[in-house]
């Protein structure tokens, strides 16, 4: 159960550079998740760490160990670091327990840690079952039970969900953090799902432009993220132009207090605001503030729904509220929450 | 690089006899009219089957044709039949068929599947859309499979089409047993008939470079033909009617059926039957089967385990190593047996002399000519498991021998032991290279056939030859399987 440490790494997929100078340190004992757009290069972040690509330049330790350092490669077997990848890949010609019990010195292979595992994963009884009877989310599990057997130090998950349908995702998500969580490994998931990052872990990293934009609790990357497109990429953002004066920002909602500013003091910003920060009202009534808007489009979720608002300058903003309310009617559009401004 | 060991050997030996006597034996009429004789010999073979094989492909594919779900499935099996069988069954029964048109005849018999399956395949992929849009351009349903699926079938036809040419250069038993002189013919002829061998060496060495050639263009064809396959199918296209030309193609299909296959049968059967009343030759014929299988055993246990490391090589590893190794064995693919047994014949003879007419030398020569197909299976197998299953088992702890003993192997298994089965089998029909290198006092199938056809005791050669038929037909029905050129023909059936 280590510390992981990532400094200033650089990998190369042929020509083309994948990575460029990425830093992460992940806590012991927790899970990080990494975010980020197809082809970002998350994958390829979880193979150098696994020791399937060599990166041209910078470290990676875990705990007192180096893996990759100057002049220094570690082999795959010798990194004690598990992998569950996307597909699962249980060995086909094995069985259950004999999957598990692969990374297992020869002697512990008959002992009780295959059943330990199976019990941590939920599968007790499946020991003699073979990976083709398994449904999709016990192959998961199978697969992180073998992870896990060598208790390495580190565990690696690779879109481990991508596969499986929505339903099905969410209770295996919750599984997998306990299982991880009893196991105390120190852990590292790869998603391009927000929901799944900012459910899951304990701290999310965003991969853009092959570095790490924001690495953060998953409170504070969702409402107070720290660069502009790593917010866009987090979820839906409202996007203001607004002119920053002594630490209020005025803007086509109205006079609006500005939490945190990323370096900028004064002067024309961009405000990023969650569409949850907004809420309606019913106009005209007296000494409540807000501004006008009209209802100009909406799309309806079931749990909540987005509305489009035309605001009296003529631009638009997106709210999420509970509900369905009628298009074309006229609402008091509030702010609610710290909100945040960008240099422009 | 053991595979190409015996060839660098011929050119030793043959360089030995210094550039003057080379050039003499290059420069003679005789050889100039031995390499036109042989290239126009080739040439016409591949020409027929060409015809032979898109047209039956056609008929049997793309219309209406009666009777075409048995012609689809007796069409490839002339393949099961060696050539020099083939040879034999035409030979004993119709003298008259020898030289030039019989050769010809017999060995077009034998390789129009090469041809025949790969069009076959084409045309049950394409997609009836771009046939249907020539129709509503104006074209009559034969002019738009002319203009439109014709065209997709050429890199096949001619992937088929240099197989073919490739074999009939190679090929040594009809040739020899239909007394016409090609390249093998007279190396063999040269080789045992005088004390100087140079002539043979040389003579080896120049049908290597010719079929290193073909071999050459086959690859190349078949590049292409792969690019131009992948645009994947929709729907299939609909059949076209022969109208008035039915029974002209009814008897055209018929025809070639009977004479690829009835006939070497009938004649086969009839010698076999006259052979009986003089009793079997027991004593002779399980000692040749034994031998067969002993050696062809050996021949494709080795053949199999040297083609583990390359093969799993060439499957997990695209570098420039891993391709190089690769192309050496395809290089060796080339290679007729005639000259590879020739080659180990002069291997033998002054570097392992110890072995020489004895089980290893033979087994080598079988390594070298089953190497590529021995590859090629433990390839597909190996490339048939994902990657990723691999590094799984190198982040629990295993090191590389450990994951190919413990996953690697175990996982590719049935599809290396499917190969060296089919190895095997081929090994028992190979005749040159056994001819010249069986182990003093012990004959195989193959070269009993060959001896008692040399004599003419064709009803004591029957028996051989309907056991070499029998152990033939087993491969076939399993490239059968693999090309679906069975399966799909059923399905087809019932969806149309």
């Amino acid at each position: 159960m280590s510390r992981l440490e990532i400094h200033d790494l650089h990998v190369d997929l042929g020509e083309r550079t994948v990575l460029a100078g990425v830093d992460l340190e992940v806590e012991s004992g927790t899970l990080a998740a990494i975010l980020g757009p197809s082809g970002c290069g998350k994958t390829t972040l979880l193979r150098a760490i696994a020791g399937f690509v060599t990166p041209r330049r910078g470290t990676i330790r875990l705990g007192a160990r180096v893996l990759v350092g100057p002049g220094q490669v570690r082999a795959p077997e010798a990194r004690g670091v598990g992998l569950v990848p996307q597909e699962g890949a249980l060995f086909p010609h094995l069985d259950v327990a004999a999957n598990v019990a692969f990374g297992l010195p020869r002697r512990e292979r008959r002992s009780a840690r295959v059943s330990e595992l199976l019990d941590l994963v939920g599968l007790s009884g499946y020991e003699r079952a073979r990976p083709h009877e398994l449904s999709g989310g016990q192959q998961h599990r199978v697969a992180l039970a073998r992870a896990l057997a060598p208790a390495p130090e580190m565990v690696l998950l690779d879109e481990p969900f991508a596969a499986l349908d929505a339903a099905l995702r969410g209770s295996l998500r919750a599984e997998v953090r306990s299982a991880l969580a009893t196991a105390g490994a120190t852990a590292l998931l790869v998603t391009h799902d927000q929901d799944e990052a900012l459910s899951m872990a304990d701290s999310v990293a965003v991969l853009q432009g092959g570095r790490i934009a924001l690495h953060d609790s998953p409170v504070r990357v969702y409402e107070a993220p720290t660069d502009l497109s790593a917010a866009r990429f987090l979820g839906e953002l409202v996007e203001l132009p607004a002119d920053l004066v002594a630490g209020r920002a005025r803007c086509a909602l109205g006079d609006v207090e500005v939490a945190v500013a990323s370096g900028v003091d004064e002067g024309p910003v961009v405000l990023g605001l969650r569409p949850e920060q907004l809420r309606l009202g019913v106009p005209g009534l007296p000494g409540v503030g807000g501004t006008a808007g009209i209802i100009r489009a909406r799309e309806y979720f079931g749990h909540d729904c987005l509305l489009g608002i035309e605001l009296p300058d003529g631009s638009v903003v997106r709210a999420r509220v509970a509900g369905r309310p009628p298009l074309a009617d006229e609402v008091q559009v509030y702010v609610v929450g710290p909100v945040r401004a960008y240099a422009r | 690089m053991l595979a190409l060991i015996p060839l660098v050997y011929l050119v030793i030996r043959a360089s030995e006899a210094g550039g003057g006597q080379i050039m003499a034996i290059l420069l003679r009429e005789r050889t100039f009219a031995l390499i036109g004789r042989s290239l126009a010999f080739a040439m016409t073979v591949t020409a027929a089957s060409v015809v032979t094989g898109v047209g039956l492909a056609v008929l049997v594919a793309r219309t209406d044709l009666p009777g075409r779900r048995l012609l689809a499935a007796l069409a490839p099996l002339p393949l099961a039949v060696p050539s020099y069988v083939a040879a034999f069954a035409w030979i004993s029964w119709l003298p008259g068929v020898s030289g030039f048109r019989g050769a010809v005849l017999v060995l077009t018999l034998c390789c129009y599947p090469f041809v025949y399956l790969p069009v076959l395949a084409v045309l049950r992929q394409s997609d009836g859309g771009a046939e249907e849009v020539a129709r509503t351009l104006g074209r009559g349903p034969w002019s738009a499979l002319r203009a439109v699926t014709l065209p997709r079938v050429i890199p096949a036809a001619s992937a088929g089409g240099l197989l073919v040419a490739l074999y009939a250069l190679s090929d040594f038993g009809a040739v020899s047993i239909l007394r016409y002189d090609v390249f093998t013919r007279v190396i063999h002829t040269s080789y045992s008939a005088s004390f100087d061998r140079t002539p043979a060496a040389v003579l080896g060495l120049l049908l290597v470079l010719i079929t290193v050639c073909f071999a050459a263009g086959e690859r190349l064809a078949r590049r292409r033909e792969v690019a131009s396959v992948a645009a994947g199918s929709a729907r299939p296209p609909a059949r076209l009617p022969l109208g008035r030309n039915r029974i002209a193609a009814v008897l055209a299909t018929y025809s070639v059926l009977t004479l690829a296959l009835v006939v070497p049968g009938a004649s086969l059967l009839f010698w076999f039957v006259t052979g009986l009343s003089g009793g079997l030759e027991w004593d002779r014929l399980l000692p040749a089967l034994g031998a067969t299988t002993w050696f062809a055993g050996l021949g494709a246990v080795a053949a199999t385990l040297a083609a583990i490391p390359v093969g799993v090589l060439a499957a997990r590893h695209r570098g420039r190593l891993a391709t190089g190794v690769e192309q050496a064995i395809w290089a060796a693919h080339a290679l007729p047996g005639l000259v590879v047994g020739l080659a180990i014949v002069f291997l033998g003879i002054r570097m392992l002399p110890g072995i020489y007419q004895r089980t290893p030398l033979l087994v080598l020569a079988y390594v070298v000519l089953f190497l590529p197909a021995a590859v090629a299976s433990v390839r597909a197998s190996v490339a048939l498991s994902s990657p990723r299953i691999e590094e799984v088992a190198r982040s629990l702890g295993a090191r590389p021998g450990a994951v190919l003993r413990r996953v690697t192997l175990p996982l590719a298994a049935p599809g290396i032991g499917a190969g060296a089965a089919l190895v095997l089998l081929t090994a028992m029909k190979e005749l040159p290279a056994t001819l010249l290198l069986r182990p003093t006092g012990s004959d195989t199938l193959a070269t009993r056939l060959w001896s008692h056809t040399g004599v003419g005791a064709y009803a004591a050669a029957a028996p051989y030859a309907i056991l070499l038929v029998v152990l033939a037909v087993l491969p076939t029905f399993a490239l059968m399987r693999l090309t679906g050129a069975w399966g799909e023909a059923a399905e087809q059936e019932a969806r149309s």
